[in-house]
């Protein structure tokens, strides 16, 4: 993730939300209503460094990222991924943590400044929000870091977990498996 | 020494608190490549040796194997430095033995026409070749490095091997520093039975034995020096669980080597503003571009399994042929996930082919361009591809996508952030040169940074002279990979250990 995103993200968030708040001014408090979260915002119990609204946008991301029905990959569901995210963002950078919290926002209200009702992430259908990540995937290049951590931090929450390794027939860890015997420090070397 | 029994190295857990003082000969920041080699030529010569390591201790019986466990134990950042734009991992280790821990093991010695121009070029008039290969000799006997035997090169190097055949391109084996490799292809993660030579069982185990001290979760904020000259350095020994602050570190030494990397060596100095009348520190920095491209076989290859890094490609070596290698390996699904095009089915599709892929990174001979600095209280790490780097990207991918199409490839994954899956052989070039190679753009990664405080002869325009002391404090030198003059095009550990022999034997002979 950069370390330098809010800069980054200055001119696109002033310029993009600019116009996102003229609309907004427009229709009101209709469109408070609207930017509201369908689901309720709160933090699963054991997550320690994960708001509640990324908390919503990560389970969000979830399914449309790893949609294993029908196939050999260990679903999603039984995969701590939220947790594993969680535990990497506790080793952030205070300030690449807030950089990066300020990214994961803009992601989410971006849908509502480009082209979707104005209708936050965290509220689209699954069409649609694979469609705004489609569009993020390919998009300038603020929309690809952003999208490319958001990728990042999901597939390595997932890939970590040994259960997911079967399914490709990657076997892991083999030295200790194996017996494998260690050899111990070499010995000096003549002089 | 008893070979399997934990080295007496003092760390966190074992400290006393308080402070702790000490007086040495030479007091060395850092033990990877050059910390280590500095560390047992000056300790077997009877010099008293302090060793500081920010990393910890950890020892091979800990090695998981797993990515997550091992990134976040041996890596700086955790496995999570990157460049200002966020598009380049620069991976480097911290801990005990340092990058050697946690590297694919794959040895070359300088290509002979960028040493020539550090010679011509930088006036290194000292490390001619006449000079540097008896030294690159003993270093490579001394640490089993060898041309990898048929049975040390995997399906997935086979493969490579294969195309370039086909196409009457140039390969050979590499060469490894291994013990009786057991092909686990876990080097990157720490040799869990010591058959890699890393710096972790060898050279800072025989300085130990020499009687050099080394301390680990140490990291060194101060150079002291007086009057011109080094006369030590000081810093915290930090509980890497709880963050606090275990002991004052000082270390008074009239010898003080750095040997911290190319990222952290100008930081310090930096921070401490230090040797920078030239202006020189912190830039020059190269990162040495890798980028992986991978392709869908119909037979199953299991690429993952043995020797981590087998063959190489040498085709476009030199300069006028492009300035870039490519090296056969591949790594285990925790991490080649990286490299699926796009997300959801995209993804699901690409990882359940995971055992019928074979992949390839590629190594550019890069300007450069970057630089290390402090943007507050945080590290900064610029790097852009130059104007003239990007094509050799492009031809570097180009090439890949060729020799495994001439192998047998079905489909070629680009490692680009939009998806991009090249399914015909004669799509290669519309496809790259429609390619945009800017910023966020392609999933770089740098295993070798190197330059920002670059040997010369003219203390205008660099940091160290070419006996590795700066050319503005006395008594203090520079051995890591940041005095590199330029980027080296291949693998530079070895280059690391025989600059950092070099220097200690310019320490000793001077007395």
């Amino acid at each position: 993730m950069s370390e330098d995103i809010a800069k980054k993200l200055g001119p696109f968030t002033r310029r993009r939300f600019l116009i996102g708040a003229i609309g907004l001014g427009v229709v009101g408090t209709g469109a408070a209503i609207a930017l509201r979260p369908k689901v309720e915002l709160t933090v699963p119990a054991g997550i320690v460094h994960l708001t509640a609204f990324e908390c919503a946008l990560f389970t969000k991301l979830i399914p449309l990222f790893l949609p294993t029905e029908g196939t050999a990959l260990v679903p999603p569901a039984d995969v701590p991924i939220l947790k594993n995210i969680d535990e990497i963002f506790g080793t952030l950078h205070p300030k690449l943590r807030d950089d990066l919290g300020k990214g994961l926002q803009l992601f989410d209200y971006g849908a509502v400044v480009v082209g979707f009702n104005l209708t936050r992430f965290i509220n689209l259908e699954p069409d649609a929000a694979r469609t705004y990540c489609e569009k993020w995937q390919s998009g300038g290049a603020v929309q690809r870091a952003i999208f490319s951590a958001l990728r990042q931090f999901l597939y390595v929450s997932y890939w970590r977990d040994p259960r997911t390794w079967k399914a490709v027939e990657y076997d892991g860890p083999i030295s200790t498996k194996n017996n494998l015997p260690r050899l111990g420090i070499t010995p000096l070397p003549e002089a | 020494m008893d070979p399997h029994a934990p080295l007496p190295i003092i760390d966190a857990r074992s400290a006393p608190s308080g402070k702790i003082e000490l007086q040495a000969d030479v007091v060395i920041v850092g033990s990877g490549a050059s910390g280590a080699v500095c560390a047992y030529e000056l300790a077997a010569r009877g010099r008293k040796v302090v060793v500081l390591e920010a990393g910890g201790y950890h020892q091979s019986k800990d090695f998981t194997e797993t990515m997550a466990d091992m990134f976040g134990r041996l890596f700086v950042d955790k496995g999570g430095q990157t460049n200002a734009d966020g598009d380049f991992l620069v991976l480097q280790g911290q801990c005990i033995g340092g990058s050697t821990v946690v590297n694919g093991a794959v040895c070359f010695r300088i290509p002979e026409f960028i040493l020539d121009e550090w010679v011509t070029k930088h006036g290194l008039t000292d490390l001619k070749k006449e000079h540097l290969w008896p030294i690159y000799e003993r270093v490579e006997k001394r640490l089993s490095v060898h041309v990898n035997q048929p049975h040390e090169i995997n399906e997935n190097s086979r493969i490579m091997e294969r195309g370039c055949t086909k196409l009457g391109w140039s390969h050979k084996p590499l060469s490894r520093n291994t013990k009786d490799c057991a092909l686990t292809g876990f080097c990157v993660y720490g040799c869990a039975t010591d058959r890699k030579q890393s710096m972790l069982v060898t050279y800072i185990p025989w300085a130990l034995e020499k009687g050099a001290k080394v301390y680990a979760d140490t990291r060194v904020e101060q150079i002291r020096t007086e009057g011109g000259r080094a006369v030590g350095v000081s810093g915290r020994m930090i509980d890497p669980q709880t963050g606090k602050t275990v002991a004052e570190v000082k270390v008074d030494a009239p010898l003080v080597i750095l040997g911290a990397g190319a990222v952290q060596t100008p930081l310090l100095l930096l921070k401490n503003e230090l040797c920078n009348r030239s202006d020189q520190v912190g830039r020059n920095f190269a990162l040495h571009p890798s980028c992986v491209c991978v392709g869908l076989f119909d037979e199953e290859v299991y690429g993952y399994r043995g020797a981590t890094l087998g063959s190489y490609c040498d085709e476009f070596e030199a300069l006028d042929k492009g300035g870039f290698i490519l090296e056969g390996g591949t790594a285990g699904a925790d991490a080649l996930q990286a490299l699926s095009p796009g997300f959801g089915k995209a993804h699901v599709d690409f990882m359940l082919k995971y055992k019928h892929m074979a992949s390839m990174a590629s190594l550019v001979h890069d300007e450069s361009v970057g630089r290390i600095s402090w943007d507050g209280d945080r590290k900064k790490i610029e790097y852009r591809l130059s104007e003239h780097d990007v094509p050799k990207v492009r031809a570097s991918m180009a090439a890949s996508a060729r020799i495994l199409f001439a192998a047998g490839a079905k489909e070629v994954y680009l490692p680009t952030y939009a998806p991009n899956i090249i399914r015909r052989v004669e799509d290669i070039d519309t496809v790259l040169d429609g390619l945009d190679l800017g910023p966020s753009t392609v999933f770089y990664y740098s295993y070798h940074p190197q330059g920002t405080c670059r040997m010369g002869t003219d203390p205008a325009t660099s940091v160290v002279s070419p006996t590795g002391e700066t050319h503005d404090v006395k008594g203090l030198y520079i051995a890591d990979a940041s005095i590199f003059p330029s980027s080296i095009l291949v693998n530079p550990q070895m280059t690391v250990y025989a600059l950092a022999t070099h220097i200690a034997e310019g320490i000793l002979a001077r007395g």
